[in-house]
């Protein structure tokens, strides 16, 4: 599995991945999956690459010699929010497998879940949120969108600090319609302009899903000694790390999660936590699963 | 004694501190980044100053102010003596006294001449005196030279000499007359020294010594060759009349410089700004604004 999370790691195609990814799950996994694409008759629309075979109107290409989709009134109106944190920690790589980050890892995963979204024709959105600012782009559905999140998410890269609560919360209008929000960050912030937004979206009674990644060196503790770090959303100040100082790390990192994981589980927030090096499907499976447990 | 200002001189070092404080800090570990180093202890900032400079205009600029102020400083002289009474160091107490009493300086300054030329020290230091101040110079007998020309003075300078001062002790000049006319010379030599008022005394010796400064070898023959002297007159016969006398005695004694006699110099219309010294004022001041206007800009410029 290494060879391929490695091999996955340098392919620049992130549709590829997605495509890889996803035949590796199977059918079936998410719980909210639609049947076909719908039953009530709603319009036609034109056709455009990516859409699939089956719902082209066949009768209708041959009346009027051009391809139309049957569009489908839909019963849901559940939208699916992408939220992605770029800030400058996600930046973080793994000291196990070259060219894998935390960014890599969270965009391929997320651009899965959005493959999945569109397969089952639910409208889905993204929000990047990094540089101090908030990237936006609006819920819709179809393939045309898959490309453009698609897009979004492959132009995105970690720079900056986490935009502030007031960006933040300007972007919160998104939040109208009961939407289901997948949000994939580091969580090295709690509390944080992210987590509040986070929160404030579960008492909207939002469906809001978390994913932790870590790297497996951040949870061994196993930096290198003797060099100096500097945590990358912090301009000043260097850090240490040695014997005492691999001791200090620990408990204060299990500690932090501790407190990331109880508030959580007390706002009632499925958070997974995931190191970058495990396989993508299993831990896509693994996130997929324990909402659907709820 | 020159101008305490020329001291200044010694601060230039100070130009070393901003080359010092220009050397460039570099973080003496390369820091790599870590996205959880958060719950690392901190580490103390470990930077070290490196012999290369940053910000090389703006050091330039400030080396080149601190030179500048230094050089002025070191050139400017505020005027800050009064009227003075400058006095000569053979001067007799009483005669200067009732010199200064009958000049009106009695409030004025003393200052006891330094060891050298006195109106030559004045025209050094004039831009030490205030526009309106006056000046009284006693002087013993040779004390000040008599110049070419009359010193061109900004204040008016009333110069004072005392007469008839004759040293205390006379010179003593050696003397050796090889001659058959021995009496007719020795009166020569004793109308020498009436005519030195005293200054010199002719000795006269036999056989010349280290000392000896004339011979007069007035006989046939040649002297011993081991004789030496600085001056020798050879086949001149005493001197009959006075002229001859006179002319003899000028030929010999070496050119005594003419003291000055007493006299009162007006004001002229130089004034001290003109003098060598305090000559840089004129540009020196508009150079260091426009200097420290530009470092300030800089500076300013630096820290946005």
């Amino acid at each position: 599995m290494l060879a391929t999370a490695s091999l996955l790691a340098h392919t620049a195609d992130l549709d590829l991945v997605i495509r890889h990814v996803l035949a590796g799950l199977g059918h079936g996994l998410h719980a909210g999956r639609e049947r076909g694409a719908g039953v009530e008759f709603s319009e036609y629309r034109a056709y455009v690459p990516g859409d699939e075979w089956r719902r082209v109107d066949w009768k209708l290409l041959a009346r009027v010699d051009r391809y139309y989709v049957r569009e489908a009134e839909r019963d849901s109106h559940v939208a699916i929010w992408l939220l992605l944190d770029t800030s400058a920690s996600m930046a973080e790589p793994s000291r196990a497998i070259e060219g894998l980050t935390k960014l890599w890892f969270a965009r391929t995963v997320l651009g899965c879940l959005a493959a999945i979204a569109q397969r089952q024709g639910d409208a889905f959105g993204l929000i990047l949120a990094g540089d101090g600012r908030v990237e936006f782009t609006p819920a819709a559905r179809g393939p045309r969108q898959l490309h453009k999140v698609l897009a979004q998410l492959s132009r995105a890269e970690a720079l900056g600090p986490l935009p502030d609560d007031q960006a933040l919360r300007a972007s919160l209008h998104f939040a109208r319609s009961p939407s289901l929000i997948f949000a994939v960050s580091d969580f090295l912030d709690w509390p944080s302009p992210l987590s509040e937004l986070l929160l404030r979206l579960r008492h909207l009674q939002h469906d809001v899903r978390l994913l932790t990644l870590s790297t497996q060196a951040e949870e061994a503790a196993s930096f290198a000694g003797g060099s100096a770090y500097r945590d990358p959303e912090q301009v000043e100040g260097l850090h240490r790390f040695d014997a005492e100082a691999r001791a200090a790390y620990r408990s204060a990192r299990s500690a932090h999660f501790e407190a990331v994981t109880t508030q959580c589980r007390q706002h009632d927030m499925p958070l997974l936590n995931a190191s970058i090096e495990q396989a993508l499907g299993t831990v896509l499976r693994a996130w997929l699963q324990l909402a659907g447990r709820r | 004694m020159t101008s305490a200002f020329a001291l200044w001189w010694w601060a230039l070092p100070a130009v070393l501190l901003p080359i010092w404080w220009h050397r460039e800090k570099r973080q003496r570990l390369r820091a790599e980044p870590l996205a959880t180093a958060r719950f690392l202890p901190k580490a103390p900032p470990q930077q070290k100053r490196v012999w290369a400079w940053v910000e090389r205009l703006l050091l330039l600029l400030r080396c080149l102010l601190l030179i500048g102020v230094i050089a002025w400083l070191a050139d400017v002289a505020f005027p800050w003596r009064g009227d003075t009474v400058i006095v000569s160091r053979d001067v007799d107490a009483t005669w200067a006294e009732a010199q200064i009493k009958e000049a009106g300086f009695s409030e004025a300054r003393r200052l006891s001449l330094p060891d050298e030329d006195a109106l030559t020290w004045l025209v050094a230091h004039e831009r030490e005196w205030k526009s309106d101040a006056r000046l009284l110079l006693l002087a013993s007998g040779d004390a000040v030279p008599m110049a070419a020309r009359a010193p061109t003075l900004a204040h008016q300078l009333d110069l004072r000499v005392q007469p008839g001062v004759i040293p205390a002790t006379s010179i003593e000049r050696h003397v050796v007359i090889v001659s058959e006319r021995g009496a007719e010379w020795r009166s020569v030599f004793k109308a020498f020294e009436s005519a030195g008022q005293g200054r010199d005394r002719y000795v006269i010796d036999e056989v010349p010594n280290n000392k000896t400064e004339l011979i007069v070898w007035d006989k046939d023959g040649a002297p011993d060759s081991r004789w030496q002297a600085p001056l020798w007159w050879r086949n001149v016969a005493p001197p009959q009349d006075l002229a001859a006398a006179r002319a003899l005695y000028a030929r010999w004694q070496p050119q005594q410089p003419y003291a000055a006699p007493s006299m009162k110099l007006a004001a002229a219309n130089a004034s001290p700004a003109l003098l060598p010294v305090g000559a840089l004022q004129d540009w020196l001041a508009p150079l260091l604004a426009l200097l420290f206007g530009l470092e300030r800009l800089l500076a300013h410029v630096r820290r946005r």
